[in-house]
């Protein structure tokens, strides 16, 4: 059981808050989404156009009414100066965002510690919601050493090597609640029923989708894609289209293809397919002892919702 | 901008020049200038105003070379512009040089001390090549072939400039005609002139390998030299600095203080070397280089391994401070060398350098599958 702590506005006004800060980052001509974008094509050495996904794919799952809808079971309860301490990826520069909003719908104090290799997003979050809710951005603190936070705050969802999530762990008081989202694994399934004709246009523009953001570095982009197939495959359009393209892997036999699944876990986070409807019930039957997080159509892989238990874990109920 | 393009170009020139000034100065201009190197700058609460000591000023991540156009001048006017040679993705930095005024200045100046007269930061000695007379046997592809390689332009500069008749690339079309190479050897062995070999680390690695198969040795003539670059960027057949000077011992003649080991990258316009089997590396008076600890972004403390920034006054196009994934310390006092005189080459006490840093490829959430796959 979570609740979320009522805020000194309603929290009906965090909510507000947070989906008009997602407005911002998914208006192309605000001023400051165009001057984080400039700042983040140094920081991360990712192109405007991956950067662009990146923005568009976490802020269109943080709308106003996604939230509501997220939230529409929980219990209201006050806020209170309770810390969450976030220590923040580097190169995925938005992975931190859902953790950080549901922080906020709880109540709670939300520290980000930004990356030393990725300066600029946090601040520039934080500057968001300073011009939508000033009220609101009081409770979002940035600090340039974690240290002082992982003794004093109640929980702590950090992003990192499986070593920096152990060392962070080691160094935390036992009542403290703790989520280390540690490198994952992703991939990407195409069964013979939509490629009966080759690779469509359709199939590629969803494949970019999926592997251009994070030039292909995320958890949740497709390292590799495993197409129904009993001959090789060459796909030179995809490689053209991306900047790093995903391996292709031809597949004829399902059990043969679970076992190579089975060799990734418990690393394997999404996997994304394309194929007839039935194929996610089937996918997350066969899968769901694998540790897959997610399964959805390829083209959604980088969207995952609110709701996704990344890893399995659910933040509401880990923080509470 | 007058006053400061004049004041780097003596100061790249001569070797004379107040660092700490000019690179106050060089960092407003390129921050008036280059807007997304602002935009970076802004982004962490750096205004023009704020930075009071060049350790200050901000470093871009060499990976933002890949995307951002850090440049303070329309792309489209470029007079040349740089690539790195990354193969694993598509999109190379980028390096945009209005002018290529600072980068010849650069490289001639540091290239005569440390190649020519082999003296470093040190005064002139009796080491001194012929020049004009020595021919330069060049281990990369000519620029015609490779355009945009940094490397590639570097050789052509010195080879117009210093190389004798009969200095040519051995590289074509990406690869090392190690026969060719090694019948031009033969033939400087026995007219008894010495020669320059300049070139890739892995390309002397392919020469090596040539030699060992083909059972060759060769002793080039009194007063050749190597000069390799790009050693410790590599994966593949890596090799050790002594194990490597050995080998050019061994097959070439070359003595092991004849060996100069070059480091630059496309997104700098200047160099750093060093001699022998040592991996402390020096760089000219108009660079200055801080080790950083990564955790704490601070400077690290003497001893401490930490990553490279350096920061390059012939980067006047661009951004002077550049945030490396190279790793390296700073050298013990008892290393350091003898205080340089003649103004030439007082770029601090210089790096140890170690290598890349092990997540430099990969900065990601994801793991390779590769890891499991093999």
């Amino acid at each position: 059981m979570f609740y979320i702590r009522r805020s000194l506005s309603p929290v009906t006004d965090t909510l507000k808050s947070l989906g008009a800060v997602s407005g911002l980052w998914l208006d192309a001509k605000h001023p400051l989404r165009e001057q984080t974008v400039q700042a983040l094509q140094v920081s991360t050495g990712f192109s405007r156009r991956q950067i662009e996904l990146a923005l568009t794919n976490c802020f269109e799952e943080l709308t106003t009414p996604k939230i509501t809808a997220y939230i529409a079971s929980f219990e209201q309860v006050e806020r209170s100066n309770i810390s969450i301490l976030h220590i923040l990826p580097s190169n995925a520069f938005t992975a931190w965002v859902h953790g950080a909003t549901i922080t906020l719908m709880l109540g709670f104090r939300c520290v980000l510690k930004p990356s030393r290799r990725e300066p600029v997003f946090a601040k520039a979050w934080k500057r968001s919601l300073e011009q939508v809710d000033p009220t609101l951005a009081q409770q979002v603190e940035i600090v340039d050493s974690a240290d002082p936070w992982l003794q004093n705050s109640q929980g702590v969802v950090a992003y990192g090597s499986d070593e920096t999530l152990l060392k962070i762990r080691s160094m935390l008081p036992s009542t403290t609640r703790f989520a280390g989202f540690g490198h994952k694994l992703s991939v990407g399934i195409i069964f013979k029923e939509a490629f009966d004709r080759g690779f469509s246009d359709d199939l590629l523009g969803r494949v970019q989708k999926d592997a251009e953001p994070f030039r292909l570095q995320g958890c949740l982009s497709p390292q590799i894609l495993y197409v129904e197939s009993a001959n090789p495959l060459r796909w030179p359009a995809l490689q053209a289209a991306v900047d790093v393209s995903p391996k292709l892997k031809a597949f004829t036999d399902w059990e043969n293809l679970r076992q190579e699944l089975a060799k990734f876990s418990p690393y394997l986070s999404c996997v994304g397919y394309a194929g007839s409807a039935d194929k996610e019930q089937f996918l997350e039957n066969e899968l769901w002892d694998l540790n897959v997080s997610r399964v959805c159509p390829l083209g959604q892989m980088q969207r995952p919702p609110l709701s996704w238990r990344n890893g399995g874990i659910f933040l509401p109920d880990l923080l509470n | 901008m007058g006053n400061l393009e004049l004041a780097i170009k003596r100061f790249l020139r001569t070797g004379e020049g107040a660092f700490d000034d000019l690179s106050l100065e060089l960092f407003q201009y390129q921050f008036a200038r280059n807007l997304p190197y602002q935009a970076y700058c802004r982004s962490q609460g750096i205004g023009i105003g704020d930075v009071r000591r060049w350790q200050d000023i901000p470093a871009v991540p060499v990976q933002a070379f890949k995307s951002a156009e850090l440049a303070t001048f329309p792309i489209g006017q470029a007079a040349a512009v740089f690539e790195s040679s990354g193969t694993t993705q598509k999109t190379p930095s980028r390096h945009y040089l209005r002018t290529l005024v600072y980068y010849e200045a650069s490289l001639k100046t540091s290239f005569e001390n440390w190649v020519l007269n082999m003296t470093g930061s040190g005064p002139k000695n009796d080491q001194v090549a012929p020049l004009g007379q020595t021919p330069f046997l060049i281990l990369t592809s000519p620029p015609s072939e490779v355009p945009h390689s940094s490397l590639s332009w570097m050789m052509d500069v010195v080879k117009r400039r210093w190389g004798a008749q009969g200095s040519q690339y051995f590289v074509r079309q990406g690869r090392l005609d190690e026969l060719w190479l090694a019948t031009m050897i033969a033939k400087m062995q026995a007219s008894g002139t010495s020669a320059i070999l300049l070139g890739t680390t892995i390309a002397y690695q392919a020469l090596f390998e040539y030699c060992r198969k083909a059972g060759r040795r060769f002793v080039l003539p009194i007063g050749s030299r190597l000069m390799d670059t790009g050693g410790m960027k590599t994966h593949k057949r890596e090799t050790s600095r002594p194990d490597f000077v050995r080998q050019a011992g061994e097959f070439l003649g070359i003595p092991e203080d004849h060996c100069i080991n070059e480091y630059g990258m496309c997104e700098m316009s200047s160099q750093f070397y060093g001699k022998g089997s040592s991996t402390h590396l020096e760089g000219p008076a108009w660079v200055r280089t801080l080790v950083i600890n990564p955790s704490t972004g601070r400077e690290a403390v003497e001893g401490e391994i930490g990553l490279l920034r350096h920061f390059d006054l012939a980067n006047v196009d661009s951004v002077m401070a550049i945030q490396t994934e190279d790793i390296g310390m700073k050298p013990s006092p008892g290393l350091r060398p003898p205080t340089p005189s003649g103004g030439r080459g007082a770029g601090g006490e210089g790096f140890i350098l170690i290598g890349r840093a092990p997540e430099a490829d990969v900065k990601g959430c994801s793991i390779s599958a590769e890891a499991f796959l093999r």
